[in-house]
């Protein structure tokens, strides 16, 4: 498979997310991945030739980071037609923020829900509040089922054609 | 200069903002020798020591830097002074780029009549010993029944909390309980916030307000009126509806009033040589009083340490600005530092990506000018009275911090350095 990785953050931990999902799918040299931050990345490159992870924390009361917001308006304006697109999500947060807990993530999976694109997999969630588990090793636990659910979408899709 | 050969990077202050420099440059230029100096034998600045000790999500960002520091190629050198231990230009001498990042870390003083009072302290007074930076705790005991607070942003809210918060609320927290006791023997019965600004205008965060709420036994009231006509989604309507709750909150037979004075000014601290009251004036009504006070504690901002020897003869290194971070090509700045004593941790992350750009382009377009060969830190060790911390020995220091934690605390913080820098260079 060829997987992309797009992230959006503020404080960091979600690029070196990105960092170390890049280099634990690399190490299994089973797939082709690249990682790229959402602010260098151009709504025009999503397609279906790729997987996609997205990673995006939140901050301000529960926005996307600074770094995920022209991308997320680019696709507010435009509205393209993802529905041949699959991604995959994982949010950061922090429970502090109880009314907007990781909503950051919420805004940018909604819209591109909207869009038609299609999340596969469980929803991946960090709590910051969870001081035991870091934001990387979160992440590292949860992919596996999320590459688990795009190898099935490959097979549909190859089943269907 | 060539730019096949790895160069040597200095950067001065190990906060947040010199962290993120690094990390943005050794994602770059990953062969690089990047040596983090901080005068303290511990890292991080103010994450260590200023973030509040109950808030450990906010100082988690610190694996990052753990991370950073792991890299063969990024050394930190604990316990050294620039501008004392190594003058800048020496530093300069022996290293291709400089950046410093010595942050702000002064509480600004109220300006007004009557600031020299016995009973005025400012929130650093409490903060750096809560934190563990400063063995003094000796405040803690004197603040008396009746505390007013000036400020209104989140330092403020700090305070305020700190003021409220009872044992069992430290659960989890790396307070110095030495401080902490000394407080709860004869905490406060009442606490006025005055804030200049009004409640709309007003620099806290509402998930701070509410968090005020979590706290028993404290009744909230407040002198703002209301207003419907608010875009539900701002900042100033959060806000109002944060402190809405809090004071909507019934609580019978409260151990601590809380009132929250907005668009009130303190104009003067009364008293001989113990402050005994404070002269406030309201915006809204013109009207001038006078309101009683063990003690003031004023959340007012911060500054830079201007009578730090890094600073002499270069003061203009202190002037703020949003522009570049470079000084000249081959030196630069970043952070508070360089913008002021305004933002958040991440707000440095933004900060330090923007001055690394700077640093990359002024390497990429060859106009770091100097062909001496530079050897980083070894150059500079005969100079040295004592070997810098390096990181592998501050994580022994770290590593006992945490064995040593009480039951009901994430770790013991070693007062000041003294103990760190023992712990860091005992040979096991
Ligand atoms: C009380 C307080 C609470 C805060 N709480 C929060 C919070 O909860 N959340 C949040 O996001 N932000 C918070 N902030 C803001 C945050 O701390 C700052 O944005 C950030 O620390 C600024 O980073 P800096 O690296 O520029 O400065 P600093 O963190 O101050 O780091 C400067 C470093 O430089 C070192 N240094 C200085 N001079 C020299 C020298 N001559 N030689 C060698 N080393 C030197 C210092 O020892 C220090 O380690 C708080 C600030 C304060 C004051
Ligand atoms: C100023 C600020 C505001 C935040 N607001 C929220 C929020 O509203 N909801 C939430 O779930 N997390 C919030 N967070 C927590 C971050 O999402 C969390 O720390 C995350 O790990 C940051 O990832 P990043 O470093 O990639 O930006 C906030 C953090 C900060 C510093």
């Amino acid at each position: 498979m060829n997987i992309q990785i797009l992230y959006g953050t503020e404080s960091g931990n979600t690029e070196l997310l990105a960092m170390d999902l890049e280099e634990e799918i690399a190490d299994s040299g089973d797939h082709e991945v690249e990682f790229a931050d959402l602010q260098e990345y151009e709504v025009s490159s999503l397609d279906s030739s790729k997987y996609y992870i997205f990673a995006c924390s939140t901050h301000g009361e529960g926005e996307l980071p600074y770094t995920a917001q022209e991308f997320y308006e680019t696709l507010v304006e435009e509205s393209p037609d993802l529905s041949d697109v699959y991604y995959a999500m994982f949010g950061l947060g922090d429970r502090f923020y109880e009314d907007t807990y990781s909503q950051g993530s919420e805004v940018l999976d909604k819209k591109l829900s909207e869009l038609g694109a299609t999340r596969v997999g469980e929803y991946g969630r960090h709590d910051a509040s969870s001081l035991e588990v870091t934001p990387s090793d979160a992440a590292l636990e949860w992919l596996p089922q999320a590459l688990a659910a795009f190898s099935e979408i490959g097979e549909d899709v190859s089943a269907a054609s | 200069m060539t730019t096949d050969k790895p160069l040597q990077i200095a950067v001065v202050g190990s906060g947040p903002s010199g962290c993120f420099l690094a990390q943005a440059l050794n994602r770059k230029r990953p062969d690089d020798i990047i040596t983090v100096f901080d005068q303290l034998a511990a890292p991080y600045g103010l994450i260590r020591y200023g973030v509040a000790t109950d808030h450990q999500q906010t100082k988690s960002i610190t694996r990052q830097f753990d991370r950073l520091f792991a890299k063969e190629n990024v050394k930190f050198a604990g316990n050294i002074e620039i501008g004392a231990d190594i003058k800048i230009e020496d530093l300069r001498e022996q290293f291709d780029v400089v950046a410093l990042a010595t942050g702000r870390p002064n509480a600004r003083q109220l300006d007004i009549p009557g600031k020299d009072l016995d009973g005025v302290y400012t929130a650093a007074d409490l903060i750096y010993s809560l934190n563990s930076f400063r063995g003094k705790t000796d405040v803690f005991s004197t603040l008396g029944e009746h505390i007013v607070l000036v400020g209104g942003g989140n330092v403020a809210l700090d305070i305020l909390r700190f003021l409220i918060k009872e044992h069992t609320d430290y659960d989890g927290s790396d307070v110095n309980d030495d401080a902490l006791e000394a407080y709860l023997g004869a905490p406060v019965k009442t606490v006025t916030v005055l804030n200049r600004s009004s409640i709309d205008e007003a620099k806290s965060d509402s998930a701070m307000l509410r968090e005020l709420g979590s706290i028993e036994g404290v009744r909230f009231t407040s002198n703002h009126a209301p207003e419907e006509d608010l875009d539900e989604k701002s900042a100033a309507a959060r806000r109002r509806s944060a402190v809405d709750s809090l004071v909507d909150t019934q609580t019978s037979a409260p151990r601590v009033e809380v009132a929250f004075r907005f668009s009130t000014a303190p104009e003067q601290f009364l008293g001989q040589d113990t402050l005994e009251g404070i002269q406030i004036h309201e915006a809204e009504t013109q009207l001038r009083s006078e309101i009683y006070a063990d003690s003031a504690i004023t959340a007012v901002g911060f500054e830079a340490d201007d009578k730090s020897p890094i600073y002499k003869g270069h003061e203009d290194l202190m002037r703020i600005t949003e522009d570049s971070g470079r000084i000249e090509p081959g030196f630069y700045r970043t952070g508070w530092l360089k913008r002021g004593a305004v933002g958040t941790i991440p707000a440095n992350r933004a900060c330090a990506q923007g001055v690394a750009k700077e640093i990359l382009a002024d390497i990429d377009e060859n106009r770091i000018h100097d062909t001496a060969e530079k050897s980083g830190l070894d150059g500079l060790r005969h100079r040295l009275a004592e070997e810098p911390i390096s990181f592998s020995q501050w994580v022994l220091a770290n590593e006992k911090e945490l064995n040593l934690a009480d039951v009901n605390r994430i770790r013991k913080k070693f007062v000041g350095q003294r103990d760190i820098i023992a712990q860091a260079t005992t040979q096991n």
